[in-house]
């Protein structure tokens, strides 16, 4: 019960303190708010964004604060997308723009020195994967064929290869 | 069995053809299984089974795509069969088999062979039919069983997977769909 009771006084200290603050922001009314009014407002931001930065000034100045970077996003993403747009145009349409010689194959490289800053590496890529792949298959290929495949051709062909053979496991060798 | 009936001149053209796409297909078994001695045990079983099915093949169609289709199956096969009998509770066994995602996001640079293993099988089996061994969407959906633009998404799919693999953590978030959290940072540096 002593314990009860001690619980309420410790509470109603920090209340009383805090009241300074809260009477200042009930009391004024705020047709009545004018230029001095303002500065204390602006010091109770300041003294409330210190104190608590999840008050409601705080998010207000990071909402606007992502505003603007949503904003820079916004633009960013929209020259990309523009230069994602020219790519897809007609080889006519925009070589003189950036190629005067012309002769341009694809679309991708219509826009080439703006398209390469935004996004260098897909066009790259693409174009080493298809290199790459075709010179990985073309060693495989170009490799001898090893001799177990002509003899065992020879084997079946003169009908030695029993239809056991044909029901034997992958893994197993000749 | 069909071979028996064409021990003559058909039998050695057939042979000689047999031989010529020994090649490709032993190119082929290597891409989709990554080993070249486990792909020379599918090509053999592979021209064994060819030479026993000769009957079901029709004259005037592409051999090389029906020779394929054979190693697929065998593939395929061995490979279920695998997944069936060898215990594999954490399914450690299938991801070394089937590339494992979560294993992408601690790569950062691959060789292009080690970066092709690691693409999923479907995938990695679109892209060697098309891009590598140059066949039309069509043929190669026929070989595996799918609808031609299953087979077009993919390849797109592998081609921008291989990109994201062998591209430097900054461009892992364009290329492809799958985009770990752990390098969307480092991409944004």
């Amino acid at each position: 019960m002593s314990a009860t009771s001690k619980d309420p006084a410790d509470f109603k200290e920090p209340i009383r303190e805090r009241g300074v603050l809260l009477s200042v922001r009930r009391t004024i009314p705020r047709g009545e708010i004018g230029p001095p009014q303002k500065i204390m407002t602006s010091q109770i931001e300041d003294s409330m964004v210190k104190n608590n930065p999840e008050n409601a000034v705080a998010r207000a100045q990071s909402t606007e604060d992502q505003l603007r970077a949503e904003t820079r996003h916004f633009a960013g993403s929209l020259q990309r997308s523009m230069g994602v747009f020219t790519a897809g145009l007609p080889t006519g349409a925009g070589a003189s723009l950036h190629n005067g010689a012309g002769a341009l194959d694809t679309g991708a490289s219509l826009c080439s020195p703006r398209q390469k800053k935004d996004r260098p590496r897909e066009v790259h890529f693409g174009d080493a994967i298809g290199k790459e792949l075709q010179n990985l298959y073309d060693d495989l290929v170009a490799q001898p064929i090893p001799e177990r495949f002509l003899n065992l051709l020879n084997q079946l062909e003169k009908n030695v290869v029993s239809s056991g053979l044909s029901s034997s496991a992958p893994g197993e060798k000749e | 069995m069909s071979a028996e009936g064409q021990e003559s001149g058909d039998g050695q053209s057939l042979k000689n053809d047999l031989i010529a796409a020994i090649p490709s297909l032993r190119a082929f078994a290597i891409s989709i299984c990554g080993n070249s001695d486990r792909a020379d045990d599918l090509v053999q079983e592979t021209l064994v089974k060819a030479w026993g099915s000769l009957g079901s093949f029709s004259e005037g169609t592409n051999l090389t795509a029906w020779l394929f289709t054979i190693l697929r199956n065998i593939y395929y096969s061995e490979f279920r069969r695998r997944r069936r009998e060898t215990p594999d509770p954490d399914g450690e066994i299938a991801a070394r088999l089937v590339a494992p995602e979560s294993q992408n996001a601690h790569m950062e640079f691959l060789d292009f062979r080690e970066a092709l293993q690691k693409l999923p099988l479907d995938q990695r089996e679109a892209l060697i039919l098309v891009a590598a061994q140059g066949m039309s969407y069509e043929e190669a959906a026929e070989i595996c069983g799918c609808a031609p633009g299953t087979m077009k998404s993919r390849v797109n799919r592998a081609r921008n997977r291989l990109a994201e693999l062998m591209s430097d953590p900054g461009t892992r978030g364009e290329a492809g769909e799958a985009r770990p959290a752990a390098l969307t940072q480092a991409g944004q540096d």
